[in-house]
């Protein structure tokens, strides 16, 4: 298992390396990522203010400063300040973001390669179950848990995860149904091996180097995703002290004509998380497309 | 006597990668008369194609060109510049090589025709355009019901008929039909062969034809030009050139290709052909060379001519006068 | 024929999949934690909440078999009874239905600006690779897609407000909020009914967000077309095309278009859900009345009956879009071999 996780991580190396090399778009998108990465790791220990960041300390005598020294990107409505309130923020987004990638990503890679592989019956069922929750919009499904469960972060990363990972199940079981034709996921079938043995040996591999690009390229949507239900669930639910970028954002809007920055500053970031990764994988795309590579103007 | 096309010194290639080019076709100097046929014949991969979309004007934006291409007194390839205004589609066009893909598949025949007429006749009007349209089918022996079909409900020989049909809309002067017959099955490509000699007869065609396929270069050609490696290896009339082949790559070449009524031992070229910016030094041919001595390794011959014909070999420089 | 039945099959799948979301709605109001009744409720306290949760459990049939209650529960989705919504005290079909058409409006009209506008820039962007207009055209794309839409939507609101046009939150003005017809969208109706002052009032409170809204298909449907007319330009039919010396226009619009439109067809099917999402939160920016509006509401109220109502609906919608892109796709392409 591991010289296969090797190599997967050999294959998405040289296409960064490549890409790298040739790209200055790249080369700013992969900077911004590392930063934006590194900030959310050390965010809670660097930010200025860390008690306004988690939201305890809140005091309404300093509340909607404009960005100065003592306050860099200034504060909100109660006071707190607002660059420590974002690095509280990027730090949860960021961790939420990558569990819903990996959880979806592993779910999607099993359950699509086993619908490939697997009883023709089984198949049907996965296809038909994909194509209904791929149906299910992701915030009504989040409140709906959410109701269920009794509120909470929770219920918002599980209805990401079940409306991300059909998208993964799909697209590996059409990258495994092209492989399952071939002697080496045949022949061991064959031979009455067992089919998760198959899937982890033979078809995991083969199919995960692109996945991972595609679930690279898809976190940028899932950091917008979540903070859009934040937003959407904190104009409802009071919980003031979370620091998270879409409730922020909710709650800055009634003073954006007052105080833009308080508005302004978590949603700059956000975009700037989204296009970083957004453009990280299309270049990667763009590199190895056979077409997009060459230069082309009008000659006819 | 009327030169169709005259290439002197032409290099062709791809750009791969930012200010790297990859030359495919280097020092081709060819003239081909008006009115006759000219084969280009070498193995897949030798630029042969690339050649063929250089006469017709269909290099890519990406590719690189060095030397002149003149077609009728008008020089449509200086240096990095092209100009096939009022020449592409006007007085050269292409025969493609896999007639699958060589028609809009959203389309059916007759409209494609139709647009194709209407933009070369723009007075005609819309029940001419028709008429010309059957017409064209007719000449190149298609079914009138083909009007109204769409590519992918007619058969492979049919599909390379509308195309020769579509290419003779604007009535060229040159048509380049490249590897016409390699998609086909082997019984048509006789037929096809056949059609394509006529019509260079009835229409007066300069007739570039591109192949691989020997005993089809024979039976259409006046002229033929060996390709290796991007180079003319050798040129002359078709007969001699087929009878009594000069090169060494010729020679091997049609001693690779079953003949009626012989029990010889059917050769084959040792080694692979070399790809384009992986050429050898010296002569391109040596590594795969019977007669090789040493100063093919490492000088790459001229292009010597003797009487009608001419032969990239150090093995007739003597004989050069 | 081979087109046709695909697209009777298309149609088949789509009622076992809207089947599917019924069951599942079933599934989440019978068998959740804790009491369904409460939930359904909408977790009442108080003095009035014995009374609420004994009318929810009456109205769920928790007293009955499961089968019965299965029956009922079908029964119920399609006469179209889906029960009272906790917080507005109204049938949670009509709100639903009503808010959502709100919200669909928004939807067409953003397409309706996104698709010529992007297609025109992929166009651009495709012919240039490589260029300086296909590099702008590419960054403003990534950028008009990555950007959040509450940024979007607040950029635009702000703005206005600064010019003075700070009150466009309602759909339509004060005075015609009686106004209605058989589309429920106001703009369609207004002209359907010949009330040109209406429309003229309401078209104004919606461009805003519909130009907010359609920043999102801009940005993704200009690079697929990108994407997609490269390739096109380098097949070989093209380049025939090019060969009998056509001209540009019709080589593009006639040779290279078409191959793109049954892609375009599946990207607005796939986008669709996405852009629900995305003009709730527009709505909420606005303020204006529709299904993000609705649904912020609801889950502030934990109200279970207007929340399931909303998932269903919205489902079905995407069902049925999605099924019309499929079949647009196989129409519009002659080689379907399916």
């Amino acid at each position: 298992m591991n010289s296969h996780i090797y190599a997967v991580l050999h294959d998405v190396e040289s296409m960064i390396v490549k890409t790298w090399r040739k790209r200055l778009s790249f080369r700013i998108a992969c900077v911004l990522i590392a930063v934006v990465i590194v900030l959310a790791i050390l965010g809670p220990h660097i930010a200025p203010y860390p008690r306004q960041g988690m939201g305890i300390d809140i005091d309404r005598s300093r509340a909607l400063k404009p960005p100065s020294l003592e306050h860099i990107l200034g504060t909100d409505s109660l006071g707190r300040d607002v660059l420590s309130r974002i690095l509280f923020a990027l730090n949860r987004a960021i961790i939420s973001c990558i569990v819903v990638i990996a959880v979806s990503l592993i779910l999607g890679i099993f359950i699509g390669s086993y619908a490939a592989i697997g009883s023709k019956i089984f198949e049907i069922l996965i296809s038909y179950f994909t194509e209904l929750l791929l149906a299910l919009p992701s915030v009504l499904l989040a409140s709906l848990l959410s109701i269920l469960m009794g509120g909470g972060y929770w219920s918002i990363l599980i209805a990401l995860i079940m409306t991300w990972f059909p998208w993964y199940s799909r697209i590996a079981y059409l990258q495994a149904r092209s492989l399952r034709d071939l002697d080496f996921v045949k022949l061991p079938i064959y031979y009455g091996l067992s089919r998760w043995y198959v899937i982890q040996k033979h078809i995991a591999p083969n199919i995960v180097a692109p996945m991972l690009i595609e679930a690279l390229s898809d976190t940028g949507s899932v950091v917008l995703e979540i903070s859009t239900i934040t937003f959407l669930f904190g104009i409802g639910v009071k919980s003031i002290e979370e620091p998270d970028l879409g409730m922020m954002i909710a709650y800055s809007l009634r003073d954006i004509t007052v105080a833009p920055w308080t508005f302004l500053a978590p949603s700059a970031t956000l975009a700037l998380i989204a296009i970083s990764f957004t453009l990280f994988s299309e270049m990667i795309y763009e590199e190895y497309h056979p077409v997009l590579k060459k230069r082309w103007w009008l000659w006819f | 006597m009327v030169l169709a096309i005259q290439s002197r010194e032409l290099y062709i290639g791809y750009e791969v990668e930012e200010s790297a080019t990859l030359w495919v076709v280097e020092k081709l100097g060819i003239e081909v008369e008006h009115k006759t046929t000219f084969c280009l014949i070498g193995e897949s991969g030798c630029g042969k194609s690339t050649i063929g979309n250089a006469i017709a004007g269909l290099l890519p934006p990406y590719a690189r060109t060095r030397g002149q291409l003149v077609i009728f007194d008008k020089i449509v390839i200086d240096r990095d510049k092209r100009f096939f205004n009022g020449v592409r589609g006007k007085i050269v066009v292409k025969i493609p090589q896999d007639p699958a893909s060589s028609l809009n598949p959203f389309m059916t025949i007759g409209k494609q025709l139709s647009l194709a007429i209407k933009h070369h006749y723009p007075n005609l009007s819309e029940k001419d355009v028709v008429n010309k349209a059957v017409e064209l089918l007719e000449e190149v022996r298609l079914d009138k019901a083909v009007f109204n079909l769409y590519p992918h409900q007619l058969s492979g020989g049919m599909k390379q008929r509308a195309a020769i049909a579509l290419a003779l809309v604007p009535e060229p002067k040159i048509v380049v039909a490249d590897e016409p017959t390699s998609a086909l099955d082997a019984y048509l490509r006789f037929a096809m062969s056949t059609l394509l000699k006529n019509l260079q007869k009835e229409w007066e065609l300069t007739l570039i034809f591109i192949t691989h396929d020997i005993s089809v270069a024979r039976y259409v050609c006046d002229k033929i030009a060996v390709i290796y490696a991007g180079r003319v290896v050798e040129l002359g009339k078709a007969y001699e050139v087929l009878e009594s082949p000069r090169h060494p790559y010729t020679e091997l070449l049609l001693e690779s290709v079953p003949r009626r009524l012989s029990r010889k031992r059917l050769a084959d070229i040792p080694g692979m052909p070399p790809h384009p910016g992986k050429y050898p030094p010296g002569c391109k041919f040596h590594t795969r060379c019977p007669y090789v001595f040493d100063r093919c390794r490492y000088e790459e011959p001229l292009l010597i001519f003797l009487n009608s014909r001419a032969v990239r070999c150090w093995k007739y420089y003597g004989y050069s006068a | 024929m081979l087109t046709l039945n695909y697209i009777i099959k298309r149609i088949f799948i789509s009622i076992l999949l809207i089947l599917g979301i019924v069951a599942i709605t079933f599934i989440l109001t019978q068998f959740t934690p804790g009491d369904p009744a409460v939930i359904w409720a909408g977790k009442p306290r108080g003095p009035g909440a014995a009374i609420a949760i004994a009318k929810a459990r009456e109205y769920l049939g928790l007293n009955l078999p499961i089968y019965q209650r299965l029956a009922l529960h079908i029964y119920r989705f399609f006469v179209g009874d889906w029960g009272l919504s906790v917080e507005f005290k109204q049938p949670v079909s009509y709100l639903v239905v009503r808010n959502f058409v709100a919200s669909l409006e928004i939807v067409i009209y953003s397409f309706a600006i996104a698709i010529p506008l992007s297609m025109w820039m992929g166009t651009k962007a495709s012919l240039s690779r490589g260029g300086l207009a296909d590099k702008c055209i590419y960054f403003v794309s990534v950028i008009l897609a990555g950007m959040p839409r509450f940024l979007v939507a607040a950029l635009i609101y702000l703005a206005l407000y600064i010019v003075g046009y700070g009150y466009l939150g309602l759909r339509v003005a004060p005075m015609y909020t009686t106004f209605s017809g058989p589309t429920g969208m106001i703009t369609i109706d207004s002209l359907l009914l010949g009330r040109l002052d209406i429309f003229i009032d309401s078209f104004l409170r919606l461009i805003p967000t519909a130009i907010a809204l359609s920043t999102y298909p801009i940005g993704v449907v200009a690079r697929v077309v990108r994407v997609s007319l490269s390739e096109t330009l380098e097949e070989e039919y093209v380049r025939e095309a090019i060969s009998l010396g056509l001209p540009r226009k019709v080589i593009v619009n006639k040779y290279a278009r078409p191959n793109i439109v049954p892609v375009i067809a599946q990207l607005v099917g796939l986008l669709f859900s996405y852009m629900i999402l995305e003009t709730m939160v527009i709505e909420n920016v606005f303020s204006r009345e529709g299904l993000g509006t609705l649904i912020s509401r609801a889950i502030a109220a934990s109200d279970y009956p207007l929340i399931i109502g909303a998932t269903v609906f919205t489902a079905i919608v995407l069902i049925v879009v999605n099924t019309l892109a499929d079949i647009v796709q196989a129409i519009t392409n002659p080689r379907v071999q399916l």
